[in-house]
């Protein structure tokens, strides 16, 4: 369908209505999933020096207790280890379970239940419904900036030069986000949910932001059974996902070339399973060494799909600018 | 259908909008009650209720069908609507606020006893709440806002509003879309017909702001 831009930016912003978009994934009310993340979030923010430095979780559970959750239950409950708590949409506290607090712990509860859930690191909040990350923000600083015109906006057909944008601004000497362990053995790193996630993330944020036509982005979506690693991006074009794979060490698992088929072979399940998709592409970040990456970049044709581009296989630099203009005057 | 039949279909759909404005303390005049129709006629896609043979067309002050004035003129000619309020304006047409009578909220609740009636007696309350929730005084900026009709406007009265056609920027394709974003990535969506059309009016208020 051919929008106007009228009609697009206002697509936009209703499909950035996290109530309503939760509500489809749950079944739950929207004003009642509206009230509960308003809730939960002012609770972080007016509390945030107690809990700046725990992880929890608040689930929105379906009975009332009417007894309003305060700080000190709050404290009392992540001091026994009980970081899971169930509150309703008033935040009055429902029960407090032990669980975890990764995203992928927050996924897999949220996956199984179909329930909403606000997931916190200090003040950094993962709203996720039926397991679906729908947004990562930090709370305590909310973007109300009005937004600027934006040079690196590009629309999704451009997303070879997305990927460079997002490779030159944010991956590049880890500009923006942190990835090596070790940069002189080129061991990358491997965190609480795996190095995927680190360019998962970022990825993610940067498409948010940057790709023009987009109306609604979806992470970390299990829905056909697959891994969760990828990305689901919804234009009026159509719907199209991004699959985020690594190469290379992060001390405890090495993946070569064949990573690359596997990875092409989860898009072409993806492009199979979901006639709403309309096209796939996989993205490899590339922490092998530099003749690896140029030598065994190579991919099984077979396990293409026809609407999947060539894959993007991205070189992550471990040279410093002065080592790299050494290099440049030998 | 024979014209007569496209006006009896009328007689039932301008009973549902007047009783549905009336549970809200509205009374709807001749141009709102078009308006309402209209979206409920919109609407119905996502209730899986087909739309109707008989259609609107691009007018003066909106979407317009003739048949609605002839239903909503039967209606209070035979007792089940009465007119409120009849003032003249500055061209000297005259607007009249129409409401159900006694008899015509009777007939409504017979009506609503049989199943038929039921699925399009839904969208029109599904369309009252939606109106309710972002002000009656909004429903010209809301109908103005609506894909199909803001796509035929310029293009001049008599125009025949085609709202389910999913081949055309029309209310059809952009509540498929809609669908499409909502569903995303869900392992099992829940997009209900009333989900849908809250964010197809949620879309029409930010058009409308948008749009200016």
């Amino acid at each position: 369908m051919d929008l106007s831009p009228e009609q697009l930016e206002a697509l936009r912003q209703s499909a950035a209505d996290m109530a309503i978009v939760a509500a489809a994934g749950t079944g739950l009310d929207p004003d009642i999933i509206r009230k509960f993340f308003l809730a939960a979030k002012q609770f972080v923010v007016t509390h945030k020096a107690v809990l700046k430095d725990k992880h929890f979780a608040f689930v929105l559970g379906k009975i009332t207790s009417g007894h309003k959750l305060t700080k000190q239950r709050m404290a009392q409950e992540l001091a026994n280890g009980k970081s899971v708590i169930e509150v309703d949409e008033e935040l009055a506290f429902v029960s407090a379970q032990s669980g975890k607090v990764t995203l992928t712990g927050a996924q897999e509860r949220g996956n199984k239940a179909r329930s909403i859930e606000l997931l916190c690191w200090g003040t950094w909040g993962f709203s996720l419904a039926a397991g679906v990350l729908l947004k990562d923000e930090d709370l305590s600083n909310p973007s109300s900036v009005p937004p600027t015109p934006n040079q690196w906006k590009r629309p999704i057909a451009q997303i070879v030069e997305i990927l460079d944008d997002h490779m030159g601004r944010v991956v590049k000497r880890e500009q923006g986000v942190k990835y090596w362990k070790d940069k002189g053995k080129r061991i990358l790193l491997n965190p609480d949910g795996g190095t995927e996630r680190i360019f998962h993330r970022s990825l993610f944020w940067w498409l948010g932001e940057n790709v023009s036509d987009l109306i609604r982005i979806a992470g970390e979506t299990r829905g056909l059974g697959q891994d969760a690693m990828d990305i689901l991006m919804v234009t009026s074009a159509g719907s199209f996902i991004i699959e985020v794979k690594w190469l290379g060490n992060n001390g405890s698992k090495k993946y070569g070339q064949l990573r690359i088929d596997q990875g092409l072979l989860q898009v072409k399940l993806y492009l199979e399973n979901d006639k709403a998709l309309i096209w796939g592409h996989l993205v490899c970040y590339d922490g092998r060494s530099e003749e690896a990456h140029l030598k065994e970049s190579c991919f099984d044709a077979s396990q293409k799909h026809a609407d999947c581009l060539e894959p993007s296989i991205l070189f992550l630099d471990s040279k410093t600018p002065s080592e790299i203009a050494d290099a440049l005057k030998k | 259908m024979n014209e007569q039949g496209k006006v009896l279909l009328r007689i039932r759909d301008v009973a549902f909008a007047l009783h549905t404005a009336g549970d809200y303390g509205q009374a709807l005049n001749r141009i709102r009650l078009q308006k309402f129709v209209y979206l409920v006629d919109v609407l119905g896609k996502c209730f899986e209720v087909l739309p109707p043979q008989a259609r609107h067309i691009v007018y003066r002050h909106g979407p317009y069908d003739k048949r609605v004035q002839n239903a909503v003129d039967v209606l209070a000619f035979r007792g089940f609507v009465k007119i409120v309020k009849a003032v003249a304006d500055e061209s000297g047409n005259l607007s009249t606020d129409y409401v159900l009578s006694g008899a015509g909220q009777k007939w409504v609740a017979a009506m609503l006893r049989s199943e038929v009636f039921l699925a399009r007696y839904g969208v029109a309350r599904a369309v009252g709440e939606e109106v309710e929730r972002l002000g009656w005084h909004r429903l010209r900026e809301l109908v103005y806002a609506e894909p199909t009709f803001v796509s035929n406007r310029p293009l001049g009265y008599g125009r025949v509003l085609k709202t389910a056609d999913v081949r055309t920027r029309s209310a059809g394709s952009l509540l498929t879309l809609a669908d499409r974003i909502l569903s995303a990535g869900f392992p099992s969506p829940q997009v209900t017909p009333r989900l849908l059309t809250r964010a197809f009016f949620d879309y029409l208020e930010r058009y409308a702001r948008i749009s200016g």
